[in-house]
This record gives C-alpha cells, sequence and structure tokens, in this order.
C-alpha cells in the first residue's frame, strides 16, 4: 500500500507526518528548533512524490506538495490506477492542510531579526501541538491498516 | 505509449486534439458545428471530474489517447505522473500535451460561462467558434505529436 501525506507549499506536517509513520520521530522528538526551522524553509516541488520511507508493515510512505488541486490529483490516482490495472485502494492520500495553516505568514515574520526569537519558540509551540494531533491520526489509521492487512 | 492532452477542465481543447489524434476529426476539414458538439466528453466535463483521464481511442500505431484537465498547474500534473508512474515500477512511456495553446480569447471566456457559470447556452457556441477559427493550430499541433511518436511497434 502506498499513503500519501499531502499539503500546500508547506510541508512541515507532511513530512514530520511521514517521518512518524516510518518511526524516524517520535511524537515527544519535537525539542529541536533546528529542524523544525529547517523544515519550515523547505521548498518542495509541486506535484512531485517524495519517498520517505517504509513502515512496519511494508507500506510505502510519501510526501506531496498538492499546490491546491487535491481534488484533481485524487482523480488522477483513481484513473491511472484503472488505466494501469494498479488496485485504487492501494493508495491512500492524505490531506494535512488543516494543520499547516499559518506557517507561511510566521515564515515571512522570521526574515526580520526583531521577530525571529519570539516566533521560533512561538513556531515550536505550534509544531509541536499540532504535530502531536496528526500523530493521533497516524496510530488511528495504523491501526486500520493494521486490521485491513489481517 | 499513451498520449495525454491536457487542458484546464477536459472539456474543450483537450477533447478537440484527442479526437483529431485517433481520426474521428478529418484533419483536412473543418468540422460543422453539429459534429463537435456531438463528440464525447466536448463541454461536459464536470468540475467534479477534473483529474480523471478519459480514454479517447487508439492511434494508427496503437498509442492510447487520453484527455486529462489540469486546472492551470499542468507541470504539477505532469509531475505527478511521471513519479506515479515511476515509483508503480511502469516502464511505459507516455506524453503529456498541453493543447491551451491551440485555442483563443473566446473559447477560454465561452468554457468558463459553459462549465463555470452553467450557461451553456451562451458558452458552448463561443467556444465551437473559436475552435473552428483556430482548427489549423489543433491540426498542427497533433501533427506534431504525431511525428515526435511514430515509432511502430
Amino acid at each position: 500500500m502506498k499513503i500519501i501525506y499531502a499539503a500546500k507549499d508547506n510541508m512541515i506536517i507532511p513530512i514530520l507526518a511521514a517521518y512518524y509513520h516510518v518511526n524516524l520521530v517520535k511524537n515527544n522528538d519535537l525539542n529541536n528548533g533546528r529542524l523544525i526551522l529547517d523544515l519550515l524553509s523547505y521548498k518542495a516541488e509541486r506535484g512531485k512524490l517524495m519517498y520517505i520511507g517504509l513502515d512496519e508493515d511494508k507500506n510505502e510512505i510519501y510526501v506531496l506538495n498538492h499546490g491546491g488541486v487535491f481534488k484533481v490529483l485524487e482523480n488522477a490516482v483513481g484513473g491511472l490506477s484503472e488505466i494501469y490495472n494498479l488496485e485504487c485502494e492501494n493508495f491512500i492520500l492524505i490531506r494535512l492542510d488543516k494543520y499547516c495553516y499559518g506557517f507561511n505568514f510566521i515564515e515571512f515574520f522570521l526574515k526580520f531579526k526583531v521577530f525571529k526569537i519570539i516566533l521560533t519558540d512561538f513556531l515550536c509551540d505550534m509544531v509541536k501541538r499540532r504535530f502531536f494531533e496528526v500523530c493521533k491520526i497516524i496510530d488511528r489509521y495504523k491501526r486500520l491498516f493494521e486490521v485491513d492487512l489481517k | 505509449m499513451k498520449v495525454f492532452y491536457t487542458c484546464y477542465g477536459s472539456a474543450h481543447s483537450s477533447v478537440i486534439a484527442a479526437f483529431i489524434h485517433v481520426g474521428i476529426l478529418d484533419k483536412n476539414v473543418v468540422p460543422p458545428y453539429k459534429k463537435i458538439t456531438f463528440l464525447p466528453h466536448y463541454d461536459r466535463t464536470d468540475d467534479e471530474e477534473i483529474g480523471t483521464p478519459f480514454f479517447i481511442g487508439f492511434d494508427e500505431w496503437g498509442n492510447e489517447i487520453y484527455v486529462i484537465g489540469a486546472k492551470s498547474n499542468k507541470n504539477l500534473l505532469k509531475n505527478f505522473l511521471k513519479d506515479f508512474i515511476h515509483y508503480n515500477g511502469i516502464k511505459e512511456d507516455f506524453i503529456f500535451v498541453d493543447t491551451l495553446q491551440a485555442i483563443g480569447i473566446f473559447a477560454r471566456i465561452g468554457g468558463f460561462i459553459s462549465r463555470r457559470l452553467g450557461l451553456t447556452f451562451i458558452g458552448r457556441p463561443l467556444t465551437v467558434f473559436d475552435i473552428r477559427r483556430n482548427y489549423w493550430r489543433f491540426v498542427s499541433l497533433v501533427e506534431n505529436v504525431k511525428n515526435s511518436i511514430k515509432v511502430p511497434f
């Protein structure tokens, strides 16, 4: 199965979600502000699938910048699966835009030294809180996949 | 090989190009109004269906011809298609052709009026008018595509 975590432009939460899914980070592991700032400035090319790794059930985990056309890509996955005789159920697109709002705004103000110290702490706190919520969703999905596989 | 003709909503320009490619529309004669409006998928694709590839037919070399809508994100969809095919271990090649370059302003306005505003009786004739006016551009676009894939099986 291929699981794709997607968001528009700001990829911090999808990347962390994918890392969590393949056990590269834990949900209480985000005390490194540098990692968060690096991920915030990371720009993923729109439409490009980024392979992250395999989880314990051998599902392939990807990250995708859907560029605001999630529905179009969802339709494309359905159609292409049919064309190439792949099973549509093998692809799961998980949209995480809900957890990414506000990051572009913060990224803009981080350019100014005056805001940097205050905003870095604020950002880390915000990312941690949202990441924690996303972890719960991923855990739920993982349990679901386990049941599915059995 | 698969050929994907793409435009904004897979309802107008990509449909025309794809039907010229498979030979249903004659490349030597500008088709009449009725023939264009009776084409499957012409001015019929809903917003919800954008992104779904629709099979149109085979060309003379057995290549599969599809139309697919990409909204304003052709490069995004092309990237996605490329990666999707690569990560699924599919070796078959594909061509992604942007057909919006062949149409004029009236088809764009007509398409918007028909598909977005739902005023088909105003929008559809406008799109057909523009497509008939620029028909030779479609023909030359398709000829270029055909020349680039002319590899017999």
